[in-house]
């Protein structure tokens, strides 16, 4: 009892210090998601085209990350607002882009969950994916217009004797694959899902990778949210 | 008795000692909880935005928010201070003669050193886990593995509290060596600023001057706290092998310049 009554003051001053961390730690880190919300709009910034994630459609954007956009909002409770980028993707540096906090809460557009991506956005993984050859060697289609892929270690990766060749777009680089222009398509292997829909070419998976959606760093509170909101939308119909 | 039992109960009872006593330090205990929430709530969540908003806003592109840059350094300013304060009980136990008592008695000088030591890294490590309850908070994971470069921070900062005590003969001049030894240390170590690695060391000196690039990357801190962040948010500034090396040789320096400086 004497023992007790002698440390009485540093118990409780123990006690109320860790009660107070514990509290701290229920404090909103900041106001990104209670400003999303008042405003009752998720802004999601893509880029103009970009299969199969984005593609135009009559009524707005179409395409995987588009509807997965479409999911996070409704599970959030917030209407959606498309933002076109059309900077996006135009020169190698992302900064350059036009890219603004001020105009995107959420940022989609085959992000891949790479350290250079991570270096500008705090990133959410949503999906495993993996850079596939679609055909062989020796001359291959290169299409990898995805934020954060590592193009020079994936084409190094071919071997010296590989020819690469740069599409102008994802048609471009189907026609040549058809008409056996291309030997081979190094790719994602959502783009070679799409193409190769009954098993025409023989595919290597070079490399596992990750998908990600993109957040501005610090806006803690927003991607809780969001996380949550993707394992529900993960989970439920397309709204 | 054997002579091995009776060592560790000589430990213990010294390490029991250090533990209790500081648990008894409301003082202590309140600068352990002050000091997180204000670095982690004040400092970190209010510096956030400026350092990391948009693309065009930053200058060191790197992955984290600027508080899950400095919650390993806010880790480390609680074993810090615990650990050196832990000392002073050397300079009060030589002032009322408990120490004149324990030398005379047969109690073996390594397991009382060692008690010492591992007392006043167990307060370290008490207080540094408590600022980890802000972990979640920050969005900073927290792998049992944190616990391994923690431990070399507390023992090596008990022992260097444990040269300067054995130095010192007066509580005055141990506080003003302690906060004249631990600010510096802790601001030189890049912990509330991060050298972009992907810099060389002249392309950092072209935007940092290069008397505190010289500083920071002979403090052996700096190092430390790189490996504990390498742990949390899978970050670190300088060669993994190369701080780690540094953290442990830096203990092992300390700690035995330390047993030699309490054998005297």
């Amino acid at each position: 009892m004497k023992g007790f009554s002698r440390n009485r003051s540093s118990l409780i001053v123990l006690v109320s210090g860790i009660l107070l961390l514990l509290l701290a730690r229920q404090l909103p880190p900041d106001m990104s998601f209670a400003q999303v919300h008042q405003a009752g709009v998720l802004r999601v910034c893509h880029p103009a085209q970009l299969e199969p994630f984005f593609l135009r459609g009559t009524e707005g954007p179409e395409g995987s990350e588009a509807t997965l956009a479409r999911k996070i909002g409704q599970a959030l409770g917030l209407s959606v607002q498309f933002e076109l980028q059309s900077g996006w993707g135009q020169g190698v540096d992302p900064v350059d882009w036009g890219l603004r906090p001020g105009s995107c809460d959420l940022i989609l557009g085959g992000i891949i969950y790479s350290l250079e991506t991570r270096r500008l956005l705090s990133l959410l993984p949503y999906q495993d994916s993996a850079w596939v050859l679609l055909g062989k060697t020796p001359k291959v289609a290169v299409w990898l217009p995805f934020w954060g892929a590592p193009v020079d270690l994936l084409t190094e990766g071919l071997g010296p004797k590989a020819e690469l060749v740069y599409p102008e777009s994802l048609e471009e680089a189907r026609r040549w694959l058809e008409r056996g222009e291309v030997t081979g398509l190094l790719t994602l292997s959502e783009v070679a899902n799409r193409l190769d829909v009954e098993g025409r070419w023989e595919r290597q998976t070079i490399a596992p990778t990750q998908m990600a959606l993109g957040l501005w760093k610090g806006r803690s509170t927003l991607k809780r949210a969001v996380e949550k909101a993707l394992a529900k939308a993960s989970l439920g119909p397309a709204p | 008795m054997s002579n091995g039992f009776y060592f560790l109960t000589c430990l213990y009872a010294i390490w029991a000692r250090e533990f209790k006593r500081s648990l008894r330090e409301s003082g202590q205990l309140m600068g352990a909880f002050s000091r997180p929430l204000i670095w982690v709530l004040v400092f970190g969540v209010g510096l956030t935005p400026y350092f990391r908003t948009g693309l065009r806003e930053t200058s060191f592109l790197v992955p984290f928010t600027y508080v899950q840059f400095i919650f390993a350094a806010i880790v480390t300013l609680n074993l810090m201070y615990p650990a050196v304060q832990s000392a002073v009980s050397l300079i009060y136990d030589r002032q009322f003669g408990f120490f004149r008592e324990i030398f005379a008695s047969p109690a073996p000088r390594v397991a009382v050193f060692l008690g010492k030591l591992l007392g006043g890294a167990s307060v370290a490590m008490f207080q540094g886990l408590l600022v980890l309850l802000l972990a979640p908070f920050v969005d900073v994971p927290m792998p049992w593995l944190v616990l391994l470069p923690m431990l070399g921070i507390a023992l090596a900062f008990t022992a260097l509290g444990l040269i300067l005590a054995v130095r010192l003969s007066s509580f005055d001049s141990f506080g003003v060596f302690s906060n004249t030894l631990i600010l510096p240390l802790f601001f030189l170590a890049s912990s509330i600023f991060p050298m972009d690695p992907s810099l060389t060391v002249e392309q950092q000196q072209q935007i940092f001057p290069p008397w505190l690039v010289f500083l920071v990357r002979v403090n052996p801190l700096t190092y430390a706290i790189d490996v504990l962040r390498g742990t949390t948010i899978g970050y670190q500034q300088f060669d993994p092998l190369i701080s780690q090396m540094v953290l442990w040789g830096a203990t092992l320096v300390l700690v035995v310049w330390a047993y030699h400086e309490f054998r005297r």
